[in-house]
């Protein structure tokens, strides 16, 4: 072996492989409350959940939390919402971080409130393989843990938003009508 | 020297990181013959190809190089930049160091890499008669140590592996992908391709939703990709060393909050086969530099 070998080889121990710990990838997640919806017809799409999930109405300003961290809904890592810019407290140090940056996977969100009512939006947000059944949706469904496969063990049982976050998304999504002044340039 | 706290030893640990890459690096640019004695090496372009069948998900196909900065475009197109190729150089002495019972090194039956590993990487994985399965670049260098050699295999995601693998790799740079997915490979194929079509994980995506559909576009600030495999084991700048195809693995299903497989994983190695099939075409880059 010749000396630069060997140094390669002193070097290459600082690289040693650390072993894939599990990473906790449900830390976030929310125990699974709610199994059976009550599916009514509706309006724009064929069915929707007319009533609370957790029989209480939710809060905007707790949804929209919800909308822009990465690690519970994380809405924005697919969807544009204008108006976000202007509703996030940017002095709260965690929104200053996730509301900037926008994904262009799916449709922005703007107006979102006008085209779809809260109980067909609560739908959506539940299991929007079940609010869009043709169209092979990338959306993951919020409240469901029925019919998956290969889920991490850290997630078993449990559902990416509660019943109670479901609400708080669908009141923040009912603000989002057209009609409100988008702000300039987003 | 006493450190008192984990963060005083974790700056340490960073600093002796980027030590080595810098030493690593400069040693690279020692040795003449890296790939040649070029320094400029492009073996790939932004330019799509064409699959070669009708039967394709993508009607181009673009090589993860596409969707890179132009900096890191750049550190990957020259060979003294790209930090991958230290492991390059690792390998190459691996390559001749001898070992096991049989004191014998790669080249003690395959000579000079050059010529005998040149074309290697455009076709793996390929079927194993004797293993009855898939075999890929790194189990087949393991198969060899403990057959042949009568050594130990190296450990998944070392150093030696993975310098090993970007060696044999590297052999064919600029070649086209061209995998066997025919006769007895057919039914891994086809294994692997159900694997990437199938939703998984709390997410209840496929490597589909994103690859085939969504590339291009951007999740939060990061811009998705096709998912090909033709520059792996890639030098990955998040990591600060190079990871293999497996280890990427890992990450997506960890993505979508599925259970990821070990390294090695049957499965992993269909899908390797598929992704090849998926890429037909585009030229090895071996060790390509990503995110």
């Amino acid at each position: 072996m010749d000396f630069l070998t060997v140094l390669v080889f002193i070097f290459s121990g600082m690289y040693l492989v650390q072993a894939a710990s599990n990473p906790e990838l449900c830390k976030d997640a929310k125990p699974h409350e709610v199994t059976l919806f009550k599916l009514t017809k509706a309006k724009t799409l064929e069915f929707q959940i007319a009533e609370s999930l957790d029989g209480a109405g939710g809060q905007a300003g707790r949804g929209l939390e919800i909308v822009i961290d990465p690690k519970r809904g994380n809405c924005l890592s697919c969807h544009q919402i204008s108006s976000v810019e202007k509703l996030v407290d940017i002095d709260k140090p965690e929104s200053k971080i996730n509301y900037g940056y926008h994904g262009t996977i799916a449709n922005s969100l703007d107006g979102v409130a006008d085209k779809y009512t809260a109980g067909e939006l609560r739908l959506i947000v539940v299991d929007p393989k079940r609010a869009f059944p043709n169209q092979d949706s990338i959306m993951p469904s919020y409240h469901r843990i029925d019919g998956f496969i290969n889920v991490d063990p850290s997630c078993k049982g449990k559902s990416i938003l509660s019943a109670q976050d479901v609400e708080d998304v669908v009141a923040f999504l009912l603000q989002l009508k057209s009609d409100k002044p988008a702000v300039p340039g987003n | 020297m006493k450190y008192e706290t984990a963060s005083e030893v974790m700056e340490l640990n960073i600093v002796k990181k980027r030590l080595a890459v810098l030493v690593l690096g400069i040693m690279a640019l020692l040795i003449q013959d890296v790939a040649g004695s070029a320094q400029e090496n492009k073996f790939t372009s932004d330019k799509p190809v064409k699959p070669a069948n009708d039967n394709h998900p993508l009607a181009e196909i673009y090589s993860g190089y596409h969707y890179l900065s132009d900096e890191i475009k750049a550190m990957q197109d020259s060979d003294i930049a790209n930090p991958g190729m230290a492991w390059y150089v690792l390998g190459k002495s691996e390559w001749s160091r001898k070992d096991g019972q049989e004191k014998k090194a790669c080249d003690s039956c395959h000579n000079e890499a050059k010529a005998s590993m040149r074309g290697v990487a455009t076709r793996y994985p390929v079927y194993d008669k004797l293993q009855k399965k898939l075999v890929n670049v790194e189990q087949r260098i393991n198969l060899c140590r403990t057959k042949f050699m009568k050594a130990g295999p190296l450990e998944p995601e070392s150093d030696n592996l993975l310098g090993l693998s970007i060696y044999v790799r590297a052999q064919s740079r600029g070649l086209p992908v061209k995998p066997n997915i025919g006769g007895p490979a057919r039914p891994f194929f086809e294994k692997g391709k159900a694997y990437y079509n199938t939703r998984r994980g709390q997410l209840d995506m496929s490597c589909s939703h994103c690859h085939d559909k969504k590339f291009g576009k951007k999740a939060r600030s990061t811009l998705i990709s096709q998912g090909q495999s033709n520059g792996y084991p890639v030098y990955s700048l998040e990591k600060e060393r190079p990871i293999s195809l497996h280890r990427r693995f890992i990450r997506c299903n960890q993505l979508v909050r599925a259970e990821p497989l070990p390294i090695g994983d049957e499965v992993y190695v269909n899908l390797e086969l598929y992704l090849a099939w998926r890429g037909e075409g585009l030229p090895v880059e071996t060790p390509a530099v990503r995110n």
